[in-house]
């Protein structure tokens, strides 16, 4: 540099002069990283009390050998009865799904901050959620089971209901994310409520609605596999029914089934998804890719002159453009399969009509509520064996995520290679339903509380690890080529920009994972993993709907509470 | 799929991170004051008895908690009480050597038995003085039918509660094929899945035209007519034969002829409670002879829940 002119201020000596000081962090951020710290440590207590000694892993390698022997070679069941079966199951989850999305449209309307007519409203739509939310499908089909025919109705119901918790959530999440314009220029117009719902929300909100309901649609496939144990037809049921028997070949014959419904399943919406949202999809998973295989290349940029849309003649009738016609296909489609799931599922649909004298049976039997013959200990200690399964699991997740992630995220993962095959790995374990695994774990470990911590555990890295990988994937860009710039190796790139920008989107999936292990807990407690599952399950059993209704009531409570939590902990780390 | 040594080193370093925690885990209580020094294999430890649960009839929640601690005192070790819904869940643990004491109903002792579970049964609970382990599977039809037997039952829709179930389904198999009614061709089988739920929708009508429960969910509906019972033998409670010997039979000697005064009287929390006095009077003792007639009832049936 050359001599400096006199007019130039002087050169802050040192650094703390030159940027001030680093601001003090605001209190509900200390909060929020205090809360987490406590966490941390419940779920480290949780792994310590939950007894973990070496034979639950030894002993249960030991057994591997002798278990293979009763599993293989596996029994298919006769193609027709299987395909029948497979039939059921996916009319099931797709009626029942498409159910709960259009219950959710006047839940999300009323609880999106937006479009809800009067502000009290608000609340109210978000606590059928939460409410939802926190009655498992599987005890709804239980009950359900009295109310109707056996068969598939009691599950279409149960899935519609209960999806209604995360369906309203997300539908009400994307109104209120709109762009606000186009609404109020048609309210400008003059137009009515109904109105600029239909013209200036419906059409923005619309390509999400269908993404979150086809990612529930895969949920509730998963799902169904418990909702055998409520005595719902389909592949649930002939695979309890195989476990039952300890017909361990046709048992996992029907697994592998299942299994691959699952990875197929997930591959076509995601097909149907990317399509939807214009988007080419990022990801690296086999869906995406089929996707960007079939997607269509941009349209050409039109030639000189007017384009043929701006003639009078042309504005006078819609085209069949090729969006149109693809949008066309698409609704036909829809009704299409939605026409064959009501036939597949072989629901008694007439029952719809009927069952209203039923009612008061369940009803009547209900009220007062009532823990009876437990005791408020036995609850305090089913809910604290309940949450140290969800937390244990959360930290084992979050644990192996934390490895498993990078290796599945394009700019942390050493090569294509490694991404591909820990992409892969992600979406095998996502398929396989947590019910499955810890079934096997409990045959491998004996019962307990373990079993289902390591089947959540494992189940949670494959949506966990997911998360972070797209998390890492979606981090600014800025901050990494500043680092790279300088002469950052990549281990330097990845700590000190790619792993800090994504920290918080980490925290907040962490947090909703242990959300959704607190109910996977639960319903893993129908297969003796305890806690207060089970009692909610064995209430059921015996039909004390006095009972059932009172560990619903703790649960949607514990539920609200660590809802709650993280939304603060959330909003406090933004 | 290509493995890379970076992966691998990620895949071992959750591993060990897993296992690491596993090992912080790893219990370190001192045995409890009646350990044996004998030999003999345990569910979990030579301080500790596992004590494994199915609750067996479906009109009862059967609490259990004072005859755990009753054996707690007996043999003075630490008593792990698991209950599960899952019939297959237990089974599987009694055969891989996972509980040490348990209760489950006759089917699933058989059919534990049947997969190589070493255990021996001892006693049976029963509710009132002087009665004999068990209860009643019961034949049922809507109080307006004109149906009067069981041999009537062909070509009707009949509720059974689940392929598994001893009163339920089992014995009530082996009473049609003796009336002459194949019930896998003859009849419509229609799974209820619980026995109140049996119950009820034959007392309907119209979802089941009859069906079967046991006595107890039979007496809570209202609306129907039994037209034949059978007496169906009690659910054993087990001990595994890996324990040691002394251990055994401290255990089987300590509950065989076990009365609810008897637990009274050694002061155990609970026992003079409502629901415990409800579901246990005593227990009688039984032995595996007893259970034949469930095998008897599996060849004759071929139930696929026998595992034929």
């Amino acid at each position: 540099m050359s001599a400096r002119s006199a007019l130039q201020p002087p050169v802050p000596a040192t650094v703390t002069e030159r940027v001030g000081a680093r601001p003090r962090p605001r209190t509900s951020t200390v909060a929020a990283v205090g809360t987490l710290a406590a966490m941390l440590v419940f779920a480290l207590w949780s792994l310590s009390t939950l007894d973990f000694t070496a034979d639950t892993f030894t002993g249960g390698l030991d057994r591997v050998g002798p278990f293979l022997d009763r599993m293989l070679p596996l029994r298919f069941p006769p193609t027709a009865d299987l395909l029948e079966s497979i039939g059921i199951t996916l009319g099931i989850v797709v009626c029942g799904t498409a159910l709960s999305a259009l219950l959710s449209v006047p839940v999300a309307y009323l609880a999106a901050r937006n479009t809800s007519p009067y502000r009290w409203l608000i609340p109210v739509g978000r606590a059928v959620g939460v409410v939802a939310r926190a009655v498992p499908d599987v005890v709804l089909a239980m009950v359900f089971v009295l109310l109707f025919t056996l068969g598939s109705l009691p599950g279409i119901l149960a899935i519609a209901l209960h999806s209604v918790g995360m369906i309203s959530k997300l539908f009400a999440d994307a109104i209120e994310q709109i762009d606000e314009g186009p609404r109020n220029a048609v309210r400008a117009t003059g137009a009515s409520r109904s109105q600029q719902f239909f013209s200036g929300v419906f059409p923005q909100v619309l390509p999400s609605w269908i993404a979150t309901t086809l990612h529930r649609a895969d949920i509730n496939l998963r799902g169904s596999v418990l909702l055998g144990y409520a005595g719902v037809t389909g592949l649930g049921y002939d695979l309890r029914l195989s476990l039952d028997s300890l017909n361990y070949r046709q048992a996992m014959a029907y697994v592998l089934v299942i299994f691959g419904l699952c990875v197929l399943f997930e591959i076509l919406s995601t097909v149907i998804r990317a399509r939807l949202l214009g988007t080419a999809p990022t990801g690296r998973s086999l869906g995406a890719r089929i996707a960007r295989a079939t997607r269509r290349p941009a349209p050409a940029p039109a030639g000189p002159g007017l384009p043929p849309r701006l003639t009078v003649d042309a504005a006078m009738r819609r085209p069949w453009t090729s969006e149109r016609i693809t949008s066309a296909a698409g609704l036909l489609a829809t009704v299409a399969v939605l026409a064959a799931a009501a036939v597949w599922s072989k629901a008694a649909w007439l029952d719809l009509f009927g069952f209203w004298p039923q009612i008061p049976l369940v009803t009547e039997r209900t009220w007062p509520l009532s823990i009876s013959p437990r005791t408020w200990s036995d609850v305090a200690d089913a809910l604290l064996v309940t949450l140290q399964i969800a937390a244990a699991a959360t930290l084992l997740s979050a644990a192996a995520s934390l490895v498993a992630g990078p290796l599945a995220a394009r700019n942390a993962a050493p090569n294509r290679i490694v991404r591909a095959a820990a992409r892969t790995v992600l979406l095998v374990i996502r398929a396989i339903p947590e019910l499955i695994l810890a079934i096997l774990l409990i045959i491998l470990s004996g019962l307990g509380p373990q079993a289902g911590t390591i089947a959540l555990a494992v189940g949670g890295v494959g949506l966990l690890g997911k998360l972070v990988a797209d998390s890492l994937e979606e981090a600014p860009r800025g901050p990494q080529l500043a680092v790279q710039s300088v002469g950052g190796t990549r281990t330097q790139v990845f700590f000190s920009a790619t792993a800090r920008l994504s920290l918080p989107a980490f925290v907040g999936n962490t947090l909703y994972l242990l959300d959704t292990n607190i109910r996977s807990a639960t319903l893993l407690g129908i297969v003796g993993a305890g806690g207060i599952g089970y009692y909610l399950v064995d209430a059921t059993r015996v039909s004390r709907y006095d009972q059932v209704a009172a560990f619903i009531v703790i649960l949607v409570l514990v539920v609200l509470v660590v809802e709650s939590i993280s939304f603060l902990i959330r909003k406090a780390l933004r | 799929m290509k493995i890379s040594a970076r992966g691998l080193l990620g895949a071992a370093a959750a591993a060990v991170l897993m296992l690491g925690m596993a090992a912080c885990s790893a219990d370190k209580d001192t045995p409890a004051p009646g350990a044996s020094t004998e030999a003999g294999t345990f569910a979990k430890d030579p301080g500790t008895l596992v004590f494994g649960v199915v609750p067996d009839t479906a009109s009862t929640q059967q609490n259990y908690q004072p005859l755990q601690d009753y054996i707690a005192k007996v043999t003075g070790l630490k008593v792990e009480y698991r209950e599960s819904s899952d019939y297959a869940a237990l089974i599987e643990a009694a055969v891989s050597g996972k509980v040490d004491v348990a209760s489950f109903s006759g089917f699933t002792y058989v059919t534990a038995k049947k997969n190589g579970a070493k255990i021996t049964p001892f006693a049976s609970i029963i509710t009132k003085a002087g009665q004999e382990p068990g209860y009643y599977s019961e034949a049922v039809v809507p109080a307006n039918s004109p149906i009067t037997k069981i041999e009537e039952f062909k070509g009707k829709k009949v509720c059974f509660v689940s392929q598994t179930s001893t009163s339920g389904y089992l014995y009530p198999s082996y009473n049609l094929i003796k009336a002459g009614i194949d019930p896998t061709k003859d009849i419509t089988p229609v799974f209820a899945g619980k026995h109140d739920a049996s119950a009820l929708k034959v007392s309907q009508g119209t979802e089941c035209e009859a069906g079967f429960a046991e006595d107890v969910a039979v007496e809570a509906q209202p609306g129907l007519k039994v037209v034949s019972k059978t007496f169906v033998v009690g659910a054993p409670m087990v001990v595994s034969d890996g324990l040691p010997a002394t251990l055994k039979q401290k255990i089987v000697d300590g509950l065989r002829n076990l009365t609810i005064d008897q637990i009274q009287a050694a002061g155990i929390a609970n026992a003079d409670s409502d629901n415990f006095k409800k579901t246990f009077y005593a227990l009688a003792p039984v032995d595996d002879a007893k259970y034949n007639v469930i095998r008897e009832l599996c060849q004759t049936t071929k139930a696929t829940a026998c595992g034929n």
